[in-house]
């Protein structure tokens, strides 16, 4: 080691919080979200490659979407934003979807992005803003959840039934 | 039924208790495999399918048909392990306050890492067998050794060695120090070597009796017609012919306690001399006269030694079993323990599960989980597991405290009492149609 300030190549573990200390608060997670609670998703992934999207203003009015995902999650449901505009009135409908993020990514191979969307109960919201808010056993390397807020499609925007 | 599996499965490390147990794994999830080690010399197979049954038993009482218990079923087969050692320890703590009196001085034995009885005498004239299984003979073996130190004291036997010396009488002088006497013999060689040799040193030697000739009584407590005492007849023919008497058939020790007694008062009521002792320090009295005086006179005396001193020719326990720690008592084998323990067992397993349980639940005070945390049931989980542990102990014990070889005898007692009172209610000869 050149200098005291240099990383190990192979530093050892932490001493009390360690990989079976994570893999029991997943488990415990696993657990809860999926047979405890309950609350599940629907994600539609949107396939960039096969959307067709408007030359000069980047939309896709048709969006095609990877098949959907069934994902337990923890969900929380917001009131109406209601807003007045010139001369209309706006409602918007937000949840945000606290995904468990080992069991997406150790589990079920899957990734959350912005712009994707999730269908929960007999609406389909676009995930508008990604965070992961919490670490485990503050640990920066690992994050407990993906957090996405969603705000309700409005018509014609998606549509996958 | 074991609870449903998650879709897709999870693909981490996941601890979670199976709902059946493994034979083949008994043996490496038991810390110490007393009972599960094949070459275990309590290697019970029996042990393993009980261990193996307490995970389904663990696994039904705890829920996990509903939700995860996250312990091994090797953690199952270590609680099952320390389960039976937990009541094959009380039941030898029982069975010590009923038999320690009996055994007290009794061969010990040496014990390895398990508490299993290695090679040794005891064991091999045990031949497989276990003394804490054994039913003892009752022995007095406490109060016989009390007696022993009286009857020491008394000059009676014992197990002191009493030795005897003597000393020449000089015409005139009265005072005669026994321990300078006693020592200078204890160093003497070759023909004057004495039974005591090397044994005194500079310690005070116990002075038993003074005497100067040798007692010839017990002619005379037999012989007839001088001084015979209490007996009527020389107990060879008076006594069988005699008409119009009764005799009583006299044990041999009350003879015996005759003749001690006769002979005591021979000894000191027609004896000249008497005499003072300090420290060791003889005073005759009167002063000794030439040629009418005794030229010599004896001392029985013994030689203090350490209480944990053996005798270097017979074995009178010293070595042996003092107290409940040098019981050699080993673990019970599992095929001796009955219905009754083999249920204890199983319910402080569960309860010693239970605990561990708790303390994988436990490690965080909150377990995060997205958005918040959650609080698990691991302070219920170990208050729980110590109370179980607590009463299962504490019923185990009250119940076999009621059960004490002591106990039973006042329990006899008191059966007894109750029937000879109800026999006192009962009319005699009066029928009563």
């Amino acid at each position: 080691m050149s200098n005291e300030w240099d990383r190990l190549k192979n530093p050892p573990p932490p001493l009390f919080l360690g990989k079976p200390e994570r893999d029991l608060v997943k488990q415990c997670n696993d657990e809860l979200i999926e047979r405890v609670i309950g609350q599940t998703i629907a994600y539609y992934a949107i396939d960039l490659e096969r959307s067709n999207f408007h030359d000069l203003y980047g939309e896709a009015i048709t969006k095609t979407f990877a098949p959907p995902v069934r994902i337990y999650a923890l969900i929380d449901w917001e009131d109406d934003e209601t807003t007045t505009g010139d001369g209309a009135i706006d409602r918007r409908q937000y949840i945000t979807v606290h995904f468990h993020k080992r069991r997406l990514t150790d589990d079920q191979e899957l990734f959350v992005r912005e712009g994707d969307f999730v269908a929960y109960g007999e609406n389909f919201f676009e995930i508008v803003k990604l965070s992961e808010p919490t670490e485990i056993f503050g640990r920066t390397e690992h994050h407990m959840e993906v957090s996405a807020r969603c705000v309700k499609a409005r018509d014609g925007t998606f549509n996958a039934e | 039924m074991p609870a449903p599996t998650l879709t897709p499965t999870q693909t981490t490390s996941i601890s979670r208790l199976t709902s059946t147990g493994s034979a083949a794994l008994v043996n490496a999830g038991c810390p110490f495999g007393i009972y599960s080690d094949p070459t275990a010399d309590l290697y019970s197979t029996a042990f393993i399918s009980g261990a193996v049954d307490q995970v389904a038993y663990t696994y039904k009482k705890l829920g996990g048909d509903i939700l995860d218990i996250e312990i091994l079923a090797s953690n199952v087969y270590a609680a099952y392990e320390e389960a039976t050692l937990e009541y094959s320890s009380i039941m030898n703590v029982h069975q010590a306050k009923n038999v320690l009196s009996s055994m007290l001085g009794n061969t010990t034995a040496s014990f390895d890492q398990d508490g299993t009885m290695i090679a040794g005498t005891l064991k091999t004239s045990l031949s497989g067998t276990h003394v804490s299984l054994k039913y003892p003979r009752f022995s007095f073996s406490y109060s016989r050794r009390v007696a022993d130190g009286f009857s020491g004291e008394a000059g009676m036997g014992g197990s002191i060695p009493e030795y005897s010396a003597s000393f020449t009488i000089t015409a005139g002088q009265q005072d005669y120090d026994l321990q300078s006497i006693i020592s200078a013999s204890a160093v003497a060689t070759g023909a004057d070597r004495t039974a005591f040799q090397d044994l005194v040193g500079d310690k005070k030697v116990q002075i038993k009796k003074v005497f100067y000739k040798t007692p010839s009584a017990m002619w005379r407590f037999y012989g007839y017609g001088y001084g015979g005492l209490n007996v009527a007849g020389n107990l060879g023919d008076y006594g069988m012919f005699s008409d119009s008497s009764t005799f009583e058939v006299v044990p041999v020790w009350q003879n015996k306690l005759q003749a001690m007694a006769y002979e005591d008062a021979i000894w000191t009521r027609t004896s000249h001399y008497s005499y003072e002792i300090h420290n060791n320090k003889l005073r005759i009295f009167p002063r000794p006269v030439a040629n009418i005086s005794p030229t010599k006179f004896w001392v029985k005396f013994s030689i203090p030694t350490d209480a944990w001193d053996g005798d270097e020719e017979t074995d009178i326990g010293i070595d042996g079993i003092n107290n409940m720690g040098t019981l050699p008592f080993g673990n019970l084998p599992y095929g001796s323990i009955n219905a009754i323990g083999k249920q204890f067992i199983r319910r402080f397993a569960l309860a010693l599960s239970k605990e561990v349980l708790g303390q994988v639940r436990g490690k965080f005070s909150e377990l995060p989980i997205p958005n918040n945390s959650v609080t698990l049931n691991a302070s219920d989980l170990l208050s729980q597991a110590k109370e179980e542990q607590e009463n299962l102990r504490k019923e185990l014990i009250e119940v076999l405290d009621q059960l004490t070889y002591r106990e039973l005898a006042k329990a006899d007692l008191e059966i007894t009492d109750a029937t000879n009172k109800i026999q006192e209610k009962v009319p005699l000869l009066v029928y009563v149609g």
